[in-house]
């Protein structure tokens, strides 16, 4: 999972099981019992050894050494439920305490590249990735992706998984009922889908975009970006914007911002959250990877 | 710390008037308002980046309720200046808009975070009836559903379930009930600012209204605001390039429509003015929209 392996005693929604396995897991995940915390605003600890984090009355969290990841359910919160906030929120800012650069951002496979999309929470991404698989791009990752950056050049590490999650409206407007499997978490309209395509690669970046809705008095399209807003871009998609600051991680993610801009143009692509305008806001995106040179012209 | 202001009101009441004379207030002399970059705003407490950037959550896993529960510890941060604050502006206090209504949440604690949210409020209503056309047009929806809308107790602002939605959910219950939460609240110190004063004496009105909140304002700059943010200038930029805040899928409709006080004596029917004043009469008239019954 986003290149980890896994030993985990709660079923994660979107992990690639390998029961077969010998190599020793980056990261056990486990049930405790966790002291809870004195009162405070945050809903954290900042402690790269020993963080700890709560949403009152579901869950207490805790993760030691960015190895061991720990839960406690609150008020019987169901396992579903400790799942999703597992495979999404935690090992979000898990991968921030191990120094990764990890963006909020789904990916596509194009030609022999990885084309992120990438946007905070209600973006539009696993929507895009969807609709893109259903034109032949598989999906690699769905709401995180981490970057890796060797020899001054970017890659996109192993898929978060092989399932997006799609709220109930993009699920019909799409098309993908009979993809459709349980619910992220009990009681949410928002599922897992199965992907028309899903591939589990390493690959270069070769593009990204970064989703926005359009709002006055922007129009749609896609405009690229300099090295400077790149950059800041790149850094506003962390997983955790919050963290990178609190952390004192923006070396490393300027550096993965050259790296990526070494080969892959960045766009701030501006549409409308309008199911309509889906078919037009996919031609404009492969347009761009035509002219980025992913895919034939 | 920046003390904050709520700049609270029923949707469609002239919050965003406010808003753009406050802005307009940290432009230097004489620049012209842009109503796409509100300056000196502290934005809106809905919004879902700040409460996801400050709780490190994804608040799209988390249901309405339990983004209630931590809501107040947003704010209580917020005025402590622990949050991020990329909107503050230059002058001394945040002000910040809320269309939600003054309820507690599923642990008894007032949402807005009571007096440690904020120091005050300037509450600003608006004949219902007035509302309902602007409603009604915001919403893209009829008269008589906006004004089913206006009163159903059940009625809120990303509140939906099937799809994620831009903010987070801003409960208002019924016109009267949104009114009546916040004037009768015993948290934080409020200044009442009625829409058709607003426009019937703007200058003096902005004048109190910014100086309770702690902002002192000379007639003068306060003439110079008020000219700067006429409505029909609003209207003609949001004409000429459109408006940011204008809720999605509504292009074609304009967010400054009217602006007008008392126009619901020619947009409504008899029987919708009734309606109105059946439901919402005991409040109307304890905020002079009706005669005291």
């Amino acid at each position: 999972m986003t290149g980890l392996r896994i030993s985990s005693d709660i079923v994660l929604p979107s992990a690639i099981a390998d029961a077969a396995s010998s190599t020793a897991p980056d990261v056990v995940i486990r049930e405790a019992v966790i002291d809870p915390e004195p009162p405070q605003l945050a809903t954290f600890r900042l402690d790269a050894r020993d963080f700890r984090y709560e949403l009152p009355g579901i869950a207490r969290f805790r993760i030691l050494d960015a190895r061991e990841l720990q839960y406690q359910p609150l008020d019987g919160t169901p396992a579903g439920d400790i799942a999703a906030l597992i495979a999404t929120t935690l090992m979000g800012i898990l991968l921030h305490l191990r120094g990764s650069v990890v963006l909020s951002a789904s990916a596509v496979k194009v030609g022999q590249h990885a084309a992120l999309l990438c946007g905070p929470a209600a973006a539009g991404k696993s929507t895009m990735a969807a609709a893109l698989s259903q034109r032949g791009y598989p999906v690699l990752a769905d709401g995180l992706s981490v970057i890796l950056v060797s020899s001054g050049s970017a890659s996109i590490a192993g898929s978060d998984g092989c399932r997006l999650s799609l709220w109930t409206r993009s699920i019909e407007r799409l098309g993908l009922a009979d993809r459709r499997g349980d619910p992220v978490r009990p009681g949410l309209q928002k599922f897992l889908v199965s992907p028309s395509s899903f591939i589990d690669e390493r690959l270069p970046i070769g593009s990204v975009h970064v989703l926005r809705e359009t709002r006055a008095p922007e129009g749609d399209g896609i405009r690229r970006v300099n090295i400077v807003d790149g950059a800041l871009l790149i850094r506003g998609c962390a997983s955790k914007p919050q963290l990178v600051k609190l952390l004192r991680q923006e070396k490393t993610y300027l550096a993965a911002a050259a790296a990526v801009m070494a080969s892959a143009p960045i766009g701030i692509h501006d549409r409308p959250f309008d199911f309509d305008a889906l078919p037009g806001a996919l031609d404009r995106t492969e347009a761009d990877w035509r002219a980025a040179g992913l895919i034939a012209a | 710390m920046t003390k904050t202001c709520w700049l609270a009101s029923y949707p469609k009441s002239g919050n965003t008037w406010m808003r753009i004379m406050i802005g307009c207030l940290a432009l230097p002399e004489g620049a012209p308002v842009d109503i796409n970059a509100l300056e000196g705003q502290g934005g809106i407490t809905s919004a879902r980046g700040m409460f996801d950037g400050f709780f490190l959550t994804d608040s799209s896993l988390l249901s309405h309720d339990e983004i209630d529960r931590l809501r107040p510890r947003l704010y209580e941060a917020m005025a402590s200046d622990l949050t991020e604050d990329e909107d503050a502006g230059r002058l001394p206090v945040r002000f910040v808009k809320a269309h939600d209504a003054y309820t507690n949440n599923a642990d008894g604690i007032p949402l807005l975070a009571g007096a440690r949210g904020a120091a005050g409020a300037i509450v600003i209503v608006r004949d219902p009836r007035d509302i309902v056309a602007s409603l009604a047009s915001h919403l893209d929806c009829s008269l008589d559903e906006a004004i089913g809308f206006m009163n159903s107790p059940a009625a809120a602002f990303c509140g939906g379930l099937n799809q994620v939605q831009p903010q987070l959910r801003q409960k208002l219950l019924r016109w009267h009930e949104h009114a009546e939460s916040w004037l009768e609240q015993r948290d934080i110190p409020i200044h009442l600012v009625r829409y058709e004063e607003l426009k019937r004496a703007p200058v003096e009105v902005f004048v109190r209204a910014m100086r309770f909140a702690g902002v002192e304002v000379s007639a003068e700059a306060a003439r110079s605001v008020v000219a700067r943010t006429s409505f029909a200038s609003l209207q003609d930029q949001e004409q000429a390039r459109g408006f940011a805040e204008r809720l999605r899928g509504k292009e074609g409709r304009n967010f400054f429509r009217r602006g007008e006080a008392g126009a619901w004596r020619r947009e409504l029917s008899v029987d919708q003015i009734a309606e109105v004043e059946r439901a919402h009469g005991v409040m109307m008239s304890r905020l002079g929209y009706l005669p005291l019954r």
